[in-house]
């Protein structure tokens, strides 16, 4: 990260910064955290003393990969907070890197403004850990061996809880999205 | 539900994820704007000002490239005399002793003021000379004691008001029976309000060293005060 000193003329630039992107990343943040806007302001601030950290490397960035990179720290932050055990810090360059490209937009296929209503419902009344794994999966476009260590889950508990959130996606949607009706009218056992 | 026997990717589960990828971003451009569009700037900017300047570089060191050894002395002599009494005569166990020691200290950190950048570092060497003057005055103390008869433990600090009352409590008095690492440890992480790191420093011992001695420190006290 470099040197973490920053000086007064620092932090104008660091406050100019935050006015900048701020509303923008809280929003971000919001749909992270469930609508959970006082989690949400953490993370934008624990997102932004990060930045101050690293100011002297970030100074000279363009816009838009200043702007990745507060993007992708608030996403770390985030997935770190469903994290149980500590050794997050460690893998988070590693991590990051990743995720410094913009994901490519993963689906042509667009939803309906219903189906997408419903969707954020289901999404804020899955359980934690559900929420979780199924955040960082299609959110954030995580691997599940990844998911695991992040998350100090098993492997096996990543792939159960995302066969559940998928499940439960797909039944609750109700009719009107794309996904392959392989199972029509209902359970059959 | 179907149970489809197993939870690994087949080639079902790859579109799937591709339209629930699909599916999470578009929730998200949609719910985002909203969210954006209520967020308190102006209290996220006073929230993240406020750690600025905690955080930045002239908070965390007060520039001071001139600062010449009086005023640094008489500066720290101002705001830390009395804790570092305080702590001394927790050391030696009478204040009179306490101020001489912690007078010592002060002019030998004068002397050599060059040596010392700042007044973290500064405070950081009183307290040291603070632990190694006490020590010393203990271990002469040792010697004294071999000639001469003790005296009553309360007698000599009688006078000083606040401290000998303080002195006579229950666990001054435990704390006098510990080994004497163990008092140190105890009496500068809670009266000197030093850090771990900062009570390795002025021991010259490491931080694990302090910890246990503060653990066996406080067990022995706790021991002590629930026979009385």
């Amino acid at each position: 990260m470099g040197d973490d000193r920053f000086t007064p003329d620092d932090a104008d630039e660091l406050a100019r910064c935050f006015v900048a992107h701020a509303p923008r990343l809280f929003g971000h943040a919001c749909v992270l955290a469930r609508g959970d806007r006082a989690q949400a302001e953490d993370l934008v601030q624990a997102t932004f003393e990060a930045a101050a950290r690293a100011w002297q490397t970030l100074r000279g960035l363009a816009e838009g990969q200043l702007r990745g990179w507060l993007w992708t720290t608030l996403d770390h932050l985030a997935a770190s907070s469903f994290r149980r055990e500590a050794a997050f810090r460690d893998r988070l360059a590693r991590i990051e890197a990743r995720y410094r490209k913009t994901p490519a937009d993963p689906s042509e296929q667009a939803f309906s403004s219903i189906v997408l209503e419903r969707c954020w419902r289901i999404i804020q009344e899955m359980p934690e850990r559900q929420h979780a794994v199924a955040l960082l999966r299609w959110r954030l476009d995580m691997k599940e061996a990844e998911i695991a260590e992040i998350l100090g889950m098993a492997e096996t508990t990543v792939s159960t809880q995302l066969h559940r959130a998928r499940r439960k996606l797909i039944a609750q949607l109700g009719p009107d999205h794309p996904f392959p009706h392989d199972d029509p009218q209902g359970p059959s056992s | 539900m179907r149970d489809r026997g197993g939870t690994g990717s087949s080639r079902e589960d790859s579109r799937e994820d591709e339209l629930l990828s699909g599916l999470y971003q578009q929730v998200a451009e949609t719910q985002e704007p909203q969210f954006a569009a209520g967020y308190d700037l102006q209290a996220g900017l006073d929230r993240y000002r406020g750690w600025l300047g905690e955080h930045s570089e002239a908070a965390a060191r007060p520039g001071r490239p001139e600062w010449s050894a009086d005023l640094a002395v008489i500066e720290l002599y101002t705001t830390q005399y009395k804790a570092l009494v305080r702590l001394a005569a927790m050391l030696v166990r009478d204040t009179q002793t306490a101020e001489e020691v912690v007078q010592d200290a002060f002019i030998a950190m004068h002397d050599g003021w060059h040596r010392l950048k700042d007044a973290e570092k500064a405070l950081a060497y009183l307290r040291q000379a603070v632990v190694n003057r006490s020590r010393s005055v203990l271990r002469h103390r040792v010697v004294i004691e071999k000639n001469a008869p003790k005296p009553p433990p309360d007698m000599p600090s009688a006078e000083h008001g606040a401290m000998a009352l303080f002195e006579r409590s229950a666990v001054i008095a435990a704390l006098r029976d510990l080994p004497e690492r163990q008092r140190e440890a105890l009496v500068l992480r809670y009266y000197g309000d030093l850090s771990e790191a900062q009570i390795a420093g002025a021991m010259r011992i490491s931080r694990g060293a302090v910890k246990s001695h503060t653990a066996r420190a406080m067990a022995a006290l706790r021991a002590a005060l629930e026979d009385d």
